[in-house]
């Protein structure tokens, strides 16, 4: 879905080029659309990001405490946990702006007169995947079914 | 006691008109208050929070006040945008009787989202920055003209310009680059941001609008504020409402002079034929917001014609 | 902050668990109240259109990568680099101030360049520290030489032209590219075992290395192109570059389905790695914000009673402090209602400071923990930041030299924008 949106950014503000070269008109929507796109790719991207090991961690301890897997295992879960209530904090602050935008019928007041719980509800849905994921991720490391170390290993990458 | 301290976001840098009135109301709660209140006002957006965020940052009281203009709450309330209404109000005074006008009735719709207005502080009309005088509606086809809000794109597309929507931080290259050859917006606004130099070199004052910031608070932290210092608060408010208007209209004074200093043709008046046309091409963008308003929407116009008229 | 960064947090979450806890204890306000901060500052970053250009120019980046564009590129170089010690390390420095013109985001030139040189670099066995830590300072370049986000928020502020602050950047620019070269010229000539042995070519070679250059040249040439005919703002650049990349990929027959979806799977990954990272500093600058951080230290050098030189000097120490923590333009908009002032009234010229601080600022992006470009490496690499801080730090100081430089002449940056304007 984020990759669709790559190219939906792309091919909108080609669009407006055209229509604006060619045409002498606008779309007069684009800075709002390729926005909202924008928070779409970053956030509908984050879980399946997660997942790659493609979100940045700094290991400076996880190396040296790969000897002691049990000391390295409650570190991992608390980092979990950690991540977990910071995200599950804001997912639900971030809910209650979307349910009030649906409920009190705001729009974006511009030519597309976009309903904004829809924008801000892909970035909700986005963060609730990553969340999830998390929480695999942590169960997973927990009853130890995957190594921790299949995480973004930070310094494996030295040759 | 502690210091309370609040925080108050703006868009707009210390510079601009309202941006002078919210560093005045902070220095006058300051010095009523014997420094027991502070108030940091955060300008240019610093805290990360734009104008169309306010009204629910400051419900939420992620805020305790905001500086926020009428033109950015469309999409909220359709009230809101009645402060914004091509050729409602062109001058300082009209936009200022409509402003008290109305006031009770933002505040009854405030009041439902746990806020109200302290006080307003004005822009200067509203015209065309260009490279030619724009005079006449054969003049507007010449225009690439950039513009902030709906209603605005609806009225000059309708007259024959073209209308593009642009970020105040795109203008300024989209100006040097020449894909819009025009601005739409207040004298000062563009001497502020350079527009001579950019090659804009003629202002014609039309009085499309005139742009009107509110400076809304929390309901709930003002009233969680001991007494004294409520008013404290509404009395530096009362005189920043009174300076933000009063330093409005001493800069609408100066502002043509300063134009003429540096170079740039000004239409002070335009033909009423020209504003006919324009007022003309207003009508949908008007009646748009009408069925968005509801039937009321007729009975508060008339209240305003009435005032303006002087009846 | 470091302990969680050190114990191995993810960089998304640290970011926001700092700033929680900050508001939660320092201001002492309440949870409801940081979650609607929280919840409303992340989606206005979020949603802001001018970010757009960061997954349009990595997917060039991805394509230029995936094709020959940028073996090519290499190939065509080759041949006219032979004589300068460190060769085609010169290829990072003069990508990202070629690239810096097209692009208004110092991300978007590490992240696109880097894509692009970095596994060529290795490959031919070039010096790792070297070509990671001048990808690194390099990709800064895209703040400082026109167009830049940065210059152009600057002059809203300070009311200043931004035509006079793009043009007040381009000595200082080619300034520190030189800087750049130097060094790796002079590591390489002390050291020749940083870059592999030079072959001879003769001039043959070096005529036929310019068709090799040509499909860059004609991207570069078409996105400043559109820039400068006014056909795309230079928000709108990236879109430009992207469309000829996949012209010319798809005319040279290089471009298959399944190579396209690899690429743009790859870039929504970079991209939302980054934009999401952007979002919660965002987040993360609102804490310090509403600790005042920022205005009250620059308050407090405002009642020191100095000279104008060491005014600067404790500034730049500010700004180098800060730069640790947030980004440039958080920074700028939080310290410049203050500073701004202070500054003209020491006597300095607003765009000699707006850009005095791009090159302070852009210092950065290029220190720990907070500095996008080496996460845009570490994205690119999967090594440490500490150990890419480290292949940075030799280009810290030559961007500190290069900011010293500018306070003893002025007229390095002023020059130009005086002769133009
Ligand atoms: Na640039
Ligand atoms: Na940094």
């Amino acid at each position: 879905m984020a990759a669709m949106g790559v190219l939906i950014v792309a091919g909108f503000i080609i669009y407006e080029i055209v229509l604006r070269t060619f045409f002498a008109t606008s779309t007069f929507m684009m800075n709002e659309i390729v926005g909202y796109l924008v928070a779409a790719i970053g956030f509908l991207a984050l879980g399946h990001a997660f997942e790659r090991g493609d979100i940045l961690r700094v290991s400076l301890l996880l190396q040296p405490l790969s000897r002691w897997p049990l000391a390295r295992l409650v570190l991992e879960v608390v980092l979990v946990l950690a991540t977990l209530a910071v995200t599950g904090f804001l997912i639900s602050y971030f809910y209650g702006n979307v349910e009030r935008q649906f409920t009190r019928g705001y729009t974006s007041g511009t030519m597309s007169n976009m309903p904004q719980w829809i924008p801000t509800g892909m970035m909700l849905v986005g963060l609730v995947v990553f969340w999830l994921q998390v929480l695999a991720y942590g169960l997973g490391v927990a009853l130890r079914q995957i190594p921790p170390s299949a995480d973004p290993q930070a310094e494996a990458g030295v040759q | 006691a502690d210091t309370v301290k609040w925080d108050l976001s703006t868009e707009y840098a210390p510079t601009s008109l309202p941006g002078r009135a919210d560093a005045y109301f902070a220095e006058r709660v300051k010095e009523l208050s014997d420094g027991q209140m502070d108030i940091t006002v955060h300008y240019s957006g610093a805290l990360g929070f734009k104008a169309a965020d306010h009204y629910t940052a400051v419900e939420d009281g992620a805020l305790q006040l905001a500086d926020t203009p009428f033109n950015r709450m469309n999409g909220i309330y359709p009230i809101f945008e009645m402060q914004a209404l091509p050729f409602l109000q062109s001058t300082l005074d009209e936009a200022q009787t409509l402003d008290e006008l109305m006031r009770p009735f933002y505040n009854a719709k405030m009041e439902q989202n746990d806020q109200f207005i302290l006080f307003t502080a004005p822009w200067t009309p509203q015209g065309f920055w260009a490279k030619e005088d724009v005079a006449s509606v054969e003049d507007l086809k010449n225009l690439r003209v950039r513009v902030v809000d709906l209603a605005s794109v609806q009225t000059l597309k309708r007259a024959g310009a073209d209308a593009i929507q642009l970020s105040w931080a795109d203008t300024l290259p989209a100006l040097s680059t020449g894909s819009i050859n025009a601005v739409l917006t207040s004298d000062d606004g563009g001497l502020s941001a350079k527009f001579p130099e950019a090659g804009l070199t003629s202002f014609s004052a039309v009085g499309f609008t005139v742009g009107v910031d509110m400076v809304h608070v929390n309901a709930d932290a003002f009233a969680d504020l001991p007494e004294d210092l409520q008013l404290v608060v509404l009395t530096a408010a009362a005189e920043a409402g009174d300076y933000g208007w009063s330093i409005a209209k001493e800069t609408v004074a100066g502002n043509f002079a300063k134009m003429g200093d540096l170079g740039v043709s000004v239409v002070e008046t335009v033909s009423p034929e020209f504003k006919a046309a324009l007022r003309e091409a207003s009508q949908p963008a008007i009646d748009d917001w009408k069925e968005r308003f509801g039937p009321q929407a007729d009975m508060l116009l008339d209240l305003y014609q009435k005032k303006v008229a002087g009846e | 902050m470091f302990v969680l960064l050190g114990c191995g947090a993810w960089l998304f979450s640290a970011f926001l668990l700092v700033s929680t806890l900050g508001l939660l204890f320092v201001v002492d306000m309440n949870p409801a109240r940081i979650g609607a901060i929280m919840s409303q500052v992340m989606w206005r970053s979020a949603s802001s259109w001018e970010l757009s250009a960061i997954p349009l120019f990595i997917l060039m980046g991805e394509l230029i990568f995936h094709t020959d564009i940028a073996r090519r590129l290499f190939r065509g170089l080759s041949p006219w680099v032979d004589r300068l010690p460190g060769r085609l390390l010169h290829a990072n420095v003069g990508g990202c101030t070629i690239f810096a013109a097209i692009s208004g985001s110092s991300v978007a030139t590490a992240a696109t360049i880097g894509k692009i040189t970095i596994g060529e670099l290795d490959k031919r066995g070039y010096d790792r520290n070297l070509s990671l830590g001048s990808l690194a300072g390099a990709g800064t370049f895209g703040l400082m030489i026109p167009p830049s986000i940065n210059m152009i928020i600057f002059g809203v502020i300070a009311e200043v032209s931004v035509a006079k602050m793009f043009a007040a950047g381009v000595v200082p620019g080619l300034i520190l590219a030189a800087l750049y070269s130097g060094y790796i010229a002079l590591r390489c000539g002390l050291d020749p075992s940083k870059a592999p042995a030079a072959g001879t070519s003769s001039w043959g070679d070096r005529l036929r290395g310019l068709v090799d250059l040509a499909p860059i040249m004609l991207l570069v040439v078409i996105v400043l192109g559109s820039i400068y005919t006014g056909v795309a703002t230079p928000s709108e650049s990236a879109v430009m570059g992207l469309a000829a990349t996949l012209v010319v990929a798809i005319v040279t027959r290089q471009l298959t389905v399944k190579i396209f979806i690899e690429a743009l799977m790859s870039t929504v990954r970079t991209s939302s790695m980054i934009l999401t990272l952007m979002t919660a500093a965002s987040f993360m600058s609102a804490a310090l914000g509403y600790m005042h951080v920022p205005q009250d230290v620059a308050t407090a050098i405002g009642a020191l009673d100095i000279t104008p030189l060491q005014l600067v000097a404790l500034l730049a120490l500010f700004y180098i402090i800060l730069g640790c923590f947030l980004d440039g333009i958080s920074i700028m908009l939080m310290s410049l209602p203050i500073v701004l002032p202070l500054v003209t009234a020491a006597g300095y010229d607003p765009i000699w400071f707006g850009v005095f601080l791009i090159v302070v600022t852009e210092l950065g992006l290029i220190t720990p923990p907070i500095g996008f470009n080496l996460f845009v490496l570490q994205g690119l690499t999967r090594l440490s930041l500490g150990r890419l801080a480290k292949a940075a730090f030799p280009f810290f100081l030559l961007t500190c030299l290069a900011g010293a430089i500018l306070v003893a002449f002025p007229q390095l940056v002023l020059w130009l924008p005086d002769a133009l304007f």
